[in-house]
């Protein structure tokens, strides 16, 4: 059951009604059925291992919170961690290691046959399981008492907004909001903000992210045929197709969770009006970035400082040095996160170079058109790698792209029509986000203080969507990964 | 909590009228223009669909329509000709714009071009039945029955106007402002296919890349096609399959699926032209505009080459 679906707007309408005329503490019960409806509606064998994980996770979680010593809770926090992880390398990694180590084997002449697993992998798998390992951590850490009933702990894991691609929520944040003592009440604030942040989120996703991929399916499908200036305009109607695709995603995310009274923590602001690439990571997949941030770059970093001590190695302040290490390790996880594909390596590795570049460059992000400019062409080059099949598709695009400019691809006949709404529909999200970035109290629409205005914008994107929409493109392209 | 239900409510409606306005207004302006058309995708569809009364229509997709120059066949048969070959659409919208246009006429001779890709379990050729949702209302039960294959909701969706007509208003600019010529539904390429140093699939003159794979067919697909034949013979209509010629080599002449056809058309007692691997094509660069499709002098001879075969197999397909 997709998002974009009329299917999933018939399931939530249900669903809100049915929470809001039962009992508050029988919700749990209502959000959790539905969202064990929702996970089975894609492939229901996986239901085992989403209840698997959260059966194993409560009790690891309550268990070790009645350890006193750190030392003992270890042991809990390692099986939790080798239980997620386990599931997580198995289903997602295991054969791109698996043929990693084959090719390093055979290349030193030891022949040997890759056993190779047949799997497709879960859906929401890697977004459940960092959203599992955080409330774990944070309960070893003593920074969160461990959920005592195991009804709310199981909506905590498989919350149907989230399960699939996010925002990846923390256990402070959520678990408080999901308790039975949580008597939420039926408000028109929280319909009328749910059901414009679905509204908006379909229109990214429908009106703007999948008219683009029509251009970029296009050109990344014949990569042999195209030359760079066709990749670069190919690379900025994917810049926004991802964008918009998976802000969409959040949005409408956000939003169903909105109608239930359940606030989740936002996922992006306005990412292209980044003034460096660290201020690009404070707007980019929020949720990930600050768990990341917190599960591991700070320990990590807290970790080295401890390894280090002296003040600097080769001349190198050891504060610089730490945090290096330590932002390269992160993206570079952070991309192995992603896909377990080279291409997202290199993705992640390229986004952890400049941000240690700006480290030592000592870069502000003091906002100015220039810093904006720059910083998105950076993160345009490392969209390369993201879209890419491989790494050496991915330089075959840079290197046409700096020597072969060649004729731009107009699509012939009828299909020039999707890159021209692509462009518009881009143009449109670029005028919204610079009026939301830069006047963010003038031109109000969906806030404006006339009611006629507000009702028009709702009724206005509706239509746009009915219009402009394209109702058979793809999937969302985060619950790939 | 009635106060904030008595607000959603309210707030509701109104939002619904203001959507039912701009979807009425903005809906019906989309459907005059729609129909204003006079060249372009939409317009051709329509054609076949209400207009079309030549002797011979050509159904397929994009190889249809740029493979088949309905002047040669004129020229040749004797027929009148219009070619109905729609880019992107398979067998379920030739079938279904076959039926739509029987209903009305009924043509000596029809060509179906098959593309043998197109009978996988896939689901691509679902996605484009879209193509067929501005026309809906004026056939409602033969569409109707054609999208409830992808939805059973896609017929309350196209309760909006704006839905009907989604995605249509920058083609309509488009044609509106940059008419086609009118060639009788062919759409002709004139640009030429380089030769490139090498052949990207085979890798080098002679190795004919593997024949595919075995995949399982869509039942829809093939039910389809068997309807396209059935809705032929009823209104005794006298049906020819093609293969489009191919730039390079196809194993075993598209293999699984191509078998597939071709027992489709012998227990119907249906002639197949299969031109995939003719030599008159094979590796002639200067034929095709690309690696799928003939260009204008391609298509001229390949043109040339049916109608001869027809006139060979069907002496008289003119003759009453």
């Amino acid at each position: 059951m997709r998002f974009d679906s009329l299917y999933y707007l018939g399931f939530l309408s249900i669903v809100v009604l049915l929470y809001y005329l039962i009992g508050s503490r029988f919700r749990w019960t209502v959000i959790l059925l539905a969202s064990y409806y929702f996970y089975a509606s894609w492939k229901p064998e996986y239901l085992l291992l989403i209840a698997g994980t959260t059966v194993i996770n409560y009790f690891v979680a309550v268990v070790m919170a009645r350890q006193g010593e750190k030392r003992k809770r270890r042991k809990f926090l390692l099986i939790s961690l080798a239980s997620g992880l386990g599931l997580l390398f198995l289903f997602k990694y295991f054969n791109f290691f698996a043929a990693f180590v084959h090719e390093l084997l055979n290349g030193a002449g030891l022949l040997f046959k890759s056993p190779l697993l047949n799997v497709v992998m879960p859906i929401g798998i890697s977004f459940y399981t960092l959203q599992t390992i955080g409330y774990i951590m944070d309960v070893y850490h003593g920074k969160k008492e461990p959920e005592q009933h195991l009804g709310t702990f199981a909506v905590y894991v498989a919350f149907f907004p989230i399960v699939l691609s996010g925002p990846i929520e923390r256990s402070k944040h959520l678990l408080p909001q999901l308790q039975r003592e949580n008597k939420i009440a039926f408000s028109y604030e929280n319909v009328s903000r749910g059901v414009k942040l679905i509204i908006l989120g379909l229109f990214y996703k429908l009106v703007v992210a999948d008219r683009a991929a029509i251009y970029v399916n296009a050109v990344f499908g014949n990569t042999d045929k195209h030359f760079g200036l066709t990749f670069m305009a190919a690379l900025i109607f994917f810049s926004f197709q991802i964008y918009c695709d998976f802000a969409g995603y959040s949005s409408v995310a956000i939003g169903s969770a909105k109608l239930l009274g359940i606030d989740i923590l936002p996922n992006f602001n306005r990412p292209y009006l980044a003034s460096s690439v660290k201020d690009f990571w404070r707007r980019w997949h929020i949720s990930l970035s600050t768990w990341l941030r917190d599960y591991v770059f700070l320990p990590l970093a807290y970790s080295f400082s401890r390894a280090l001590k002296k003040e600097r190695y080769l001349s190198i302040r050891t504060d610089r040095i730490i945090y290096v290490c330590a932002i390269l390790i992160t993206f570079f996880l952070c991309g192995l996160w992603h896909g377990a594909n080279w291409t997202f390596i290199a993705w992640g590795g390229l986004h952890g170079l400049y941000l240690a570049v700006e480290n030592i460059l000592r870069v502000k992000t003091r906002r100015n058109l220039l810093k904006i400019g720059i910083t998105y062409i950076l993160v345009l080059l490392t969209w390369i790698f993201f879209r890419a099949a491989s790494i050496a598709e991915a330089f075959e695009i840079l290197g046409k792209i700096f020597t072969k400019p060649g004729s731009l691809f107009i699509p012939p006949g009828p299909d020039i029509v999707a890159p021209i709404y692509a462009g518009l529909a881009i143009l449109l999200v670029l005028v919204i986000e610079f009026k939301q970035e830069f006047f963010p109290s003038r031109f109000s629409f969906f806030n404006n203080e006339r009611e006629l205005v507000r009702v028009l914008s709702y009724a206005a994107v509706a239509a746009m969507i009915l219009s402009l929409g394209v109702f058979d493109g793809g999937q969302f392209i985060y619950s790939q990964f | 909590m009635n106060k904030p239900i008595g607000r959603v409510v309210a707030k509701s409606i109104k939002v619904i009228i203001c959507l039912f306005l701009l979807d009425t207004v903005f809906g019906e302006i989309q459907r005059h223009v729609f129909f204003l058309q006079k060249s372009g995708k939409f317009y051709r569809i329509n054609y076949t669909m209400d207009k079309s009364t030549e002797d011979l229509l050509i159904f397929g997709s994009s190889h249809a329509a740029a493979h088949y120059v309905p002047d040669v066949f004129e020229q040749e048969l004797g027929l009148s000709c219009h070619n109905a070959g729609v880019a992107g659409q398979q067998i379920i919208f030739n079938a279904t714009l076959q039926r739509i246009a029987l209903e009305r006429t009924a043509p000596r001779m029809m060509i179906l071009d098959i593309d043998t890709y197109g009978f996988y379990l896939d689901g691509y050729q679902y996605d484009r039945l879209s193509d067929l949702h501005p026309f809906f209302y004026k056939y409602p039960d033969i569409i109707g029955k054609v999208l409830d294959l992808k939805s059973r909701l896609t017929k309350y969706a196209l309760k909006s106007k704006l839905y009907q007509y989604n995605s249509t208003i920058v083609h309509v600019l488009r044609y509106g402002l940059s008419p086609q010529k009118d060639r009788k539904g062919y759409q002709a390429t004139f640009a030429q296919l380089q030769r490139p140093a090498q052949t990207m699939k085979d890798g080098g003159e002679g190795q004919p890349p593997p024949v595919q794979q075995t995949r399982p067919f869509d039942k829809n697909l093939t039910a389809a096609l068997e309807q396209f034949v059935i809705n032929a013979k009823q209104r005794n209509v006298l049906l020819v399959f093609t293969f489009s010629p191919t730039l390079e080599y196809e194993g075993s002449s598209a293999g699984h699926a191509g078998d597939l056809i071709r027992s489709i058309a012998a227990s119907y007692g249906i002639k197949l032209f299969d031109y995939i691997n003719d030599p008159h094509f094979l590796g002639r660069y200067e034929l095709f505009a690309d690696s799928g499709h003939l260009n204008d002098p391609g298509a001229r001879l390949f043109s040339k080459m049916v109608a001869d075969k027809i006139r060979a197999e069907f002496p008289e397909p003119n003759r009453d």
